[in-house]
């Protein structure tokens, strides 16, 4: 019984999921705390990108766009169904000198991810993971400037949250 | 700060891997879903209207013929692939500081005791494996799942089995729990010494792991587990002809009586059964599968007319595998929102409510 694949979209656009597809389940994990939600957020962005991809394909930046929609969307998760599941990633009964425990510092720091509001976790992943400006945060977010001057611990306002995606060329 | 931040969350992301082998195929189908649900949202005004329910998955055609067990596939030999174990579809990370070892290659025999604590033991079909493993990881011809026995259930001919906990393993395989990881049996409470065994099979896979740990620590190594399915998005497969069928159901408090249970051999009856399960068409593709080992699970036993002939291995030889036992298991998860049949030959639907009781009074099991 062969995979279903069902069909693979427009030109392109396999090739640009095959191949970025791995890193955007990784940043999608960092965003939102969790590779299972990343993959989905990932994914969900993917099919955004899809619908907008003959605006990006050949010229646009398919990649720039997804993440675009990624972040806005991690930004926006409170208002998301999801959002209401309670992230099961970490392992509540842990005894001491069980190998698993040791298996990566991956663990502490989707933890430490998760125990971060929405906001500020993705404030603090484009700040100190993709080296971003406040005012190339401001534009990821939708944001002004003045309002992505907060740190990443500090409270964050509401914005850029439900403005339509545009696709970048 | 901001370089030590950074190399951490570096670290991190770099531990990960999607679990999804197909992401072409799941975004394609995750856009098809959206245009389907934002066409239901006018369409059900009307379906409601009419009395019909809108079903949720994916709806194959009318004209798509259910699929049949028509070959076995061999099952596959578990290998150590860097630090995890690879076997079919299952990828299972192996723990620091654990050893693989290969069954035929353990030194000695397994009566010095503990040699093979931390140890996964990767068994070939047809091996024998080591009870002092903690884990095995096996690939079986045998695909039907075990279970407890019901107990204080007297006077009956066929011994009452128990539904295995239903798991979807990430990338969305499912598995078979044979007792559940919170079972007494299980209990990490048991004495020094007290021997754990418990079963979890990947039908789909043809694997089998055996854990010789307590449940906690089986959870556990079941949540690291991942899968690369190659089915999934079929309806149910099932054998051509069936000459008998049982059904067990679990109580609402998840308790097996008398009246759970259901046989029949009489053709029309496990003809309206086969008929019932191949019009289920809402199949659930990986990324949307759900079973979870906190619900409730019906077992239906198919027994097939003809002995399932093996299939011809890889490399064109036929194989002189034996032919099979002729039998199907579906095990359908129960409410909580997430009914699904799964076949131990392949295909996984979601089933209505109706679907579920239709098939408990097809055995004469009270809804």
């Amino acid at each position: 019984m062969g995979r279903s694949t069902g069909g693979t979209g427009p030109e392109g656009f396999a090739e640009f999921v095959s191949a970025r597809y791995p890193m955007l389940v990784r940043y999608g994990a960092l965003l939102v705390g969790d590779q299972g939600r990343g993959e989905d957020l990932a994914q969900e962005a993917l099919v955004k990108t899809y619908r907008a991809w003959r605006k990006l394909h050949p010229d646009g930046d398919p990649e720039a766009y997804t993440r675009r929609v990624m972040v806005r969307a991690a930004w926006r998760v409170r208002r998301r169904m999801w959002r209401r599941e309670v992230p099961s990633a970490a392992l509540p009964e842990r005894s001491t000198g069980d190998p698993y425990d040791s298996r990566d510092t991956a663990q502490l720091v989707f933890a430490a991810l998760r125990a971060l509001p929405a906001q500020q976790r993705v404030v603090l992943v484009l700040r100190y993971w993709a080296g971003l400006s406040e005012l190339e945060i401001a534009a990821q977010l939708g944001c002004s400037t003045g309002r992505s001057r907060a740190a990443p611990a500090g409270p964050w306002p509401r914005c850029g949250p439900r403005a339509a995606h545009s696709p970048t060329r | 700060m901001t370089q030590r931040v950074a190399a951490l969350l570096d670290e991190a992301m770099s531990t990960l891997e999607p679990g999804n082998p197909d992401p072409v195929a799941a975004v394609l189908a995750r856009g098809r879903a959206a245009r389907r649900r934002t066409l239901g949202t006018g369409v059900l005004a009307v379906a409601v209207l009419i009395g019909a329910g809108v079903a949720v998955g994916t709806q194959v055609g009318e004209d798509e013929p259910p699929p049949l067990v028509s070959e076995v596939a061999e099952p596959p030999m578990p290998q150590q692939v860097g630090d995890t174990v690879v076997a079919g579809g299952l990828i299972l990370p192996v723990p620091k500081g654990w050893r693989v070892a290969r069954a035929g290659l353990v030194p000695g025999n397994c009566a010095t005791g503990t040699m093979l604590d931390n140890t996964i033991l990767i068994v070939a079909p047809g091996e024998g494996g080591c009870v002092f493993a903690s884990i095995e990881v096996r690939g079986t011809k045998e695909v039907n799942p075990g279970g407890d026995l019901a107990s204080g259930l007297p006077g009956r001919d066929d011994p009452i089995v128990a539904s295995p906990r239903t798991y979807t393993v990430r990338g969305g395989e499912p598995a078979w729990l044979a007792r559940g990881v919170d079972d007494e049996m299980n209990s990490p409470a048991r004495p020094p010494g007290f021997r754990y065994y418990n079963t979890l099979l990947l039908p789909w896979s043809r694997v089998s792991v055996t854990f010789r740990v307590a449940g906690p620590d089986q959870q556990r190594i079941i949540d690291s587990m991942r899968t690369a399915p190659d089915r999934g998005t079929t309806r149910l497969v099932l054998p051509g002809t069936v000459t008998k069928a049982n059904l067990t159901v679990p109580d609402a408090t998840g308790r097996y009586q008398p009246s759970g249970y259901g046989k029949s051999t009489a053709p029309a009856t496990v003809g309206a059964v086969l008929d019932l399960l191949r019009a289920q068409k809402s199949v659930v593709d990986n990324a949307h599968a759900c079973a979870s080992a906190g619900q409730r699970a019906a077992r239906l036993t198919l027994y097939a007319a003809q002995p399932v002939a093996p299939s011809a291995s890889p490399t064109g030889a036929r194989s002189t595998l034996p032919a099979l036992n002729p039998t199907t298991t579906v095990i359908i998860s129960l409410g909580g929102g997430c009914q699904e049949a799964v076949s131990s030959d392949g295909g996984r639907v979601r089933l209505r409510d109706a679907a579920v009781n239709k098939l408990k009074r097809l055995f004469g099991i009270a809804g």
